[in-house]
């Protein structure tokens, strides 16, 4: 699409009309001053495609003094010229025109306005370049444009945001998000929002529900259950049928006793009966003991006669075993007699051997005595002899003194001036203390004199020193020692020694002999000396000799006794059998007495015999009596039972009665309760509320899904958006951007999607700092990146650049121009500016307003 | 009887409804005029001259309605002692409920009459009303099978008095009992006053059903009312509807197609703006297609009628999305915006998605398009 001419009427200041014609392909330029209609036409171009006829948004383009905007575009399509007409305000309408035919009119005609500047099939940007920066169909206010137009960098936000929906897409992405916020977390419905709150009102009501049908269901039970009860009730307390269970225990209480009385009577009849068959046995009975007693008595005489032989022959045989036995008994005495007096012979011999031993010990005991007594007479001088001379610690201290006392003397001794005297031949003795000294060495351990003949005396000293008192030390304990030991000499006092201790060994030794003779003492032994003094023994035969007497008078006792055992058994046999016979005898007799006396009490046979036909007669008329009542008796078990069931019949309606009383008292209750609570009222409530609150819950979460899906759908688009055309773009830009800058590359910010550095002449710069010249240039390349991009989808999109390049200098403006002319040959591209002089070298088309007659 | 006898004829009363269905706001007011309907036909028995009023049944909603509900309706039935009230159980309040019944019989003022038994009653001299209790809430027989053999007097006024449907629109449709419609023929009827149906229907000349007199649910348009009746013997009875109703219950279908003004379109069926808005129920069902923007209109324009009723609802559930080029270009003409719309467009029209995906995905393109108007 190429625009050619642009006329406007009643716009702004154009009150009449005015038309910029003969807009070529490639560069054109609209150079005027300000306030001469630039901006008017770029925001009637814009109207043109993008605002409906009817809508009231187009006030901004209405003159000062009224009117209704009128706009008429012509280009050229693919399919060759076109015009476009529309009016707002009063009489709107809108009109295509082609050929010089209308083709479409109103809605029609703003449907074929908008497919001239449809996006392409995949969402491109469509219109891109007609729309100034930022500025979109629904949010277009003065303010804005003015704004916008202001800072040409925004372009690229401008650009960008037509991409990717701009403020607008975010603003409907907020809302959305602030309302799905509203209604859901990530984790579900978002605390104490609607959904949250409709949720837990359906658990809530779900709750309420049920507990209600439980209510509910009660009260029905027991409604039900009362409406059976009470029937039941009715029906047992129905007079006719109270009646009838009256009626019916009072016959089974009148028949049953009726057949208790006849029972009794037959119970009676049974007794008179059984009485009857007592009497009968009992007569026979008699008859039948008389027979018995008159036998017995015949049978008793016999046996008497019988027995009284036997007792004689067994007496008989009692006596002969009697008289036997009673010679072996004598001969046996006078066995165990003879024993005995062997036996006295025995125990005399016994003694005086006894007695003999006595007089032996005696004796022994004297001789043991003499000996005692002797050893006791040696103990005193043993005990004087052992208590004699040194003991055995004085004789060690005594051999310590002389051993010191040796060695005290060895020292003096070793320690003394020795003088040896060697004579000449011929000289006279000499003397040392008067004895004649010798040639050997003398110790002169004391003064001493020496007499030298012919010469005088010498008179030797040994001098002073410790020897001497060490020698005269221990002689004085020498002397100590011996005057203890009650010697003189150590030699002695040793002698003294040796016989203490062969005294002590003796007296030792006879006080363990003297023990030993008389370990309880000679007085003990002098005692039992005493007591066992000596008898005269009497006559007696010797032992051997009584021991022989007694061994042959126990043999004879012996056989005695056996003969005796023998013949007992057979005398106690005969005695028993002789006993026995006699007993049986008496008895038979005893039993023949009685029963010759018991068959004179019996009544005679005749008078037996006429009870017994009268107890026939009478047992005849009793069981006679018996069978009558026992044919017409009543069944007494079962007027038994028919009245116990009556009774019970009665018993149970009565129960059944109070029972009924008591649970419908119960049930009344609990309806009286649950129905006073309008139980069904709350539930059939209950019941709509909830069905409510599940429309609401049904209703949020609906509105979830839709927010999802929108969400979704929005957040897709973008996202696609970005992928689609950020980098061709780019891809469009970077060569455009190397006319001004050889080897510049520009960075964008990834979520923003704006420019953030300039990498030129090996520098990175923020945008930011950038001249303000710098950045119009790169706003208006990108935006004939995007135009670029455009073209190459095959949609040609007219660039309008609006004061574009205000900012640029003239060097710059140079290599601007360049790029427009470079990118002009498949672009149309109309550049609005208020810089005449600067835009002179611009070339191409060179467009003016012109007024329309 | 020349002048004929002279009664009011309602049925239906539901005392004892909560509304659990409707907002706070309009459910107080609905029950309170659930109870102010006994006032209101008493007073049109007496604008009518008529000393009886007959309810065929379900006087109650529940056969244990609340002490409260009870309690309080024979309060106000007996505050007139001059008129007469005579209580047939119905389905809703059948002699099941027998707490409900004793409680009456034992309480209720001299004027109110429980007609628990089949059995003839004398209205007046020379009038018997042959009444049919319900037994329990499924009678599963014609309850009015013993009218025929009913002995009355020669001459006397037979009037019945029945609860149950004499066609398949029964409320209940479970309710197996049919009453035959000639029973007022067949059984010497002056009259037959039937309940059930809570609209008034006129089964023939001397039968009729008098509706309940306030409505409860948007299943009957406009107001509740009762019969004023007549009873000749021997000529037809004289019926006059007599209006008792508060609220005007209204449903309506809005059937809308693209390019119509569809906020036009549901102004045209609101009732006219008044007071009486007040007291109107009103439920709309959108349905056809209508654009995006003629759904924001048509929003909108529900949004600020609503306030003005007791209840206004706007179902758009059934109305489907016509999405047209000329929204989709006021959405955007291009960019991602334009590819969000299109393709939530998409989804709305595919008919391989399941409805409700349809649906949800018109709806989202709907609530794009009014996110983008807002401020615009």
């Amino acid at each position: 699409m190429k625009l050619r001419s642009v006329t406007l009427n009643d716009v702004r200041q154009f009150t009449s009309p005015v038309r910029v014609a003969g807009i070529g392909d490639g560069v054109n330029l609209l150079s005027a001053p300000n306030e001469s209609g630039k901006s008017t036409l770029f925001d009637a171009i814009h109207a043109a495609f993008f605002i409906p006829h009817r809508s009231a948004k187009i006030k901004s383009l209405r003159p000062d003094v009224g009117g209704n905007p009128e706009i008429e575009v012509t280009l050229e399509d693919a399919r060759g010229p076109l015009t476009l007409r529309k009016r707002w305000g009063r009489g709107p309408y809108a009109e295509v025109w082609r050929g010089g035919q209308l083709v479409a009119k109103s809605d029609e005609a703003e449907a074929q306005i908008a497919a001239l500047t449809q996006s392409p099939a995949d969402g491109g940007p469509a219109g891109l370049l007609w729309v100034r920066q930022g500025v979109t169909a629904l949010d277009d206010t003065d303010k804005a444009a003015v704004k916008t137009r202001q800072d040409l960098l925004t372009s690229v936000t401008g650009e960008i945001a037509a991409l990717t929906g701009g403020k607008r897409m975010d603003r409907a992405l907020a809302r959305a998000r602030e309302e799905l916020d509203r209604l859901v977390t990530l984790r579900g419905a978002k605390a104490g929002g609607p959904l949250d709150t409709a949720l837990k009102a359906v658990a809530v009501l779900e709750t309420r529900v049920s507990e209600l049908n439980d209510k509910a269901s009660k009260l029905r039970a027991a409604l039900g259950e009362r409406r059976g009860k009470r029937r039941e009730l009715a029906e047992l307390t129905d007079p006719v049928e109270v009646k009838t269970r009256t009626e019916r225990l009072t016959q089974a209480d009148a028949a049953f006793k009726a057949a208790d009385r006849h029972a009794s009577q037959l119970q009676a009849a049974e007794a008179a009966l059984k009485a009857a068959d007592l009497a009968l046995q009992a007569a026979r009975r008699e008859i039948d003991n008389r027979a018995r007693t008159v036998q017995a008595i015949e049978t008793l005489t016999v046996q008497s006669t019988a027995a009284q032989a036997a007792a004689e022959a067994a007496d008989a045989r009692a006596t002969e075993a009697q008289t036997a036995l009673t010679k072996a008994t004598e001969t046996h005495t006078a066995a165990r007699k003879t024993l005995r007096e062997a036996e006295a012979q025995m125990q005399a011999a016994l003694k005086i051997e006894a007695r003999r031993a006595e007089v032996e010990r005696h004796a022994q005991l004297a001789e043991t005595l003499a000996q005692a007594e002797t050893l006791a007479a040696t103990l005193p001088a043993l005990r004087e002899a052992a208590a004699t001379g040194p003991d055995a610690r004085q004789l060690q201290a005594l051999e310590d003194a002389a051993k010191a006392l040796a060695i005290a003397e060895g020292l003096a001794q070793a320690a003394a001036p020795h003088l040896t005297f060697t004579p000449r031949p011929g000289a006279p003795a000499v003397t040392l203390d008067g004895t004649p000294l010798d040639a050997s060495p003398h110790a002169i351990t004391q003064a001493v004199t020496l007499d030298l003949p012919g010469l005088g005396t010498l008179h030797i000293a040994p001098g002073a020193g410790d020897a001497p008192d060490r020698l005269a030390g221990a002689q004085d304990d020498l002397a100590r020692a011996l005057a203890q030991a009650g010697t003189d000499a150590p030699e002695a006092a040793r002698r003294a020694a040796r016989a203490r201790v062969e005294a002590a060994q003796r007296l030792k030794e006879a006080q363990e002999a003297l023990k030993r003779l008389a370990p309880e003492g000679i007085d003990s032994l002098r005692g039992a000396l005493a007591r066992l003094a000596p008898q005269a023994l009497p006559e007696a035969p010797d032992l051997p000799t009584a021991t022989d007497a007694v061994e042959r008078a126990r043999t004879a006792e012996t056989a005695a006794e056996l003969e005796t055992a023998r013949l007992r058994p057979g005398f106690d046999t005969a005695r028993e059998a002789a006993l026995g016979a006699r007993h049986d005898l008496g008895s038979l007799s005893q039993r023949l007495s009685d029963a010759r006396a018991d068959l004179t009490e019996k009544p005679d046979a005749e008078s037996l015999n006429e009870a017994l036909a009268q107890a026939e007669t009478q047992r005849q008329t009793a069981s006679q009596a018996h069978q009558a009542l026992a044919a017409e008796a009543p069944d007494l078990t079962l007027s038994r039972a028919a009245l116990n069931r009556a009774q019970s019949v009665v018993k149970a309606a009565d129960d059944a009665i109070n029972t009924l009383n008591t649970a419908l008292a119960g049930l009344d209750a609990t309806v009286a309760h649950l129905s006073g609570e309008g139980v069904e009222e709350d539930l059939a409530d209950a019941t709509a509320r909830l069905s409510a609150a599940q429309a609401t819950r049904d209703a949020h979460e609906r509105e979830v899904a839709v927010l999802r899906c929108l969400i979704g759908a929005l957040e897709a688009a973008q996202s696609a958006a970005r992928d689609r055309y950020f980098e061709p773009v780019l891809t469009e830009l970077r060569p455009m951007l190397r006319l001004l800058w050889p080897g510049a590359e520009l960075s964008f910010d990834g979520d923003s999607l704006l420019p953030v550095e300039l990498l030129r002449d090996g520098r990175v710069e923020s945008i930011g700092t950038l001249s303000g010249g710098t950045r119009e240039q790169i706003s208006l390349l990108v935006r004939l990146a995007f135009a670029r991009l455009l073209a190459r989808s095959g949609q040609h999109a007219p660039v309008i650049l609006d004061d574009a390049l205000v900012f640029t200098d003239d060097t710059r403006m140079e290599a601007m121009f360049n790029a427009l002319h470079a990118q002009a040959a498949d672009l149309q591209i109309l550049v609005f500016s208020c810089r005449t002089r600067a835009l002179r070298q611009l070339g191409g088309t060179v467009l003016q307003f012109e007024h329309v007659n | 009887m020349t002048d004929g006898f002279r009664f009011l004829h309602s049925a239906d009363l539901h005392l004892g409804r909560r509304f659990g269905s409707l907002p706070d706001g309009v459910r107080g007011r609905l029950i309170e005029a659930r109870h102010q309907i006994i006032a209101r036909l008493a007073q049109a028995a007496r604008d009518h001259g008529a000393r009886d009023i007959l309810l065929a049944g379900d006087t109650f909603d529940s056969e244990t309605p609340a002490d409260p509900t009870w309690r309080q309706a024979l309060l106000a039935m007996g505050a007139d002692p001059a008129l007469r009230w005579w209580l047939l159980p119905g389905n809703h309040d059948s002699l099941a409920a027998e707490a409900l019944w004793d409680n009456i019989a034992r309480i209720a003022p001299p004027n109110v009459q429980p007609l628990t038994q089949a059995a003839p009653v004398e209205l007046s001299p020379g009038v018997t009303l042959l009444p049919a209790p319900l037994p329990r809430r499924h009678a599963g027989r014609d309850l009015t099978d013993w009218m025929p053999a009913a002995a009355t007097a020669e001459g006397t006024l037979r009037i019945g008095l029945a609860h149950g449907g004499v066609q398949t629109f029964s409320e209940d449709a479970s309710d197996e009992g049919i009453i035959p419609p000639d029973r007022a023929a067949t059984a010497g009827l002056a009259y037959l006053a039937l309940g059930d149906w809570h609209g008034q229907m006129t089964v023939g000349p001397r039968t009729a059903y008098a509706g309940t007199p306030e409505f409860e649910e948007f299943r009957h348009a406009g107001r509740g009312a009762c019969l004023a009746v007549t009873a000749f013997a021997g000529a037809v009875p004289q019926i006059e509807r007599v209006e008792t109703g508060q609220f005007d219950w209204t449903e309506q279908p809005l059937s809308l197609v693209p390019g119509q003004d569809a906020a036009a379109a549901l102004s045209a069926l609101l009732p006219p703006s008044g007071a009486g808005r007040r007291d109107h129920l009103l439920r709309l069902r959108a349905q056809g297609r209508a654009t995006l923007a003629e759904q924001q209109a048509l929003r909108d324009a529900a949004e600020a009628a609503a306030p003005e009723f007791a209840f206004f609802a706007l179902d758009t559930a059934t109305l489907d999305t016509e999405i047209d080029a000329a929204d989709l270009d006021a959405l955007d003409h291009g960019g991602a915006l334009r590819v969000a719309a299109e393709a939530l467009a998409a989804q709305a029209r595919d008919p391989a998605r399941a409805e409700d995906d349809r649906r949800i995905a018109a709806g989202a393109l709907n609530r794009l398009y009014a996110y983008l108007s807002e401020g615009a």
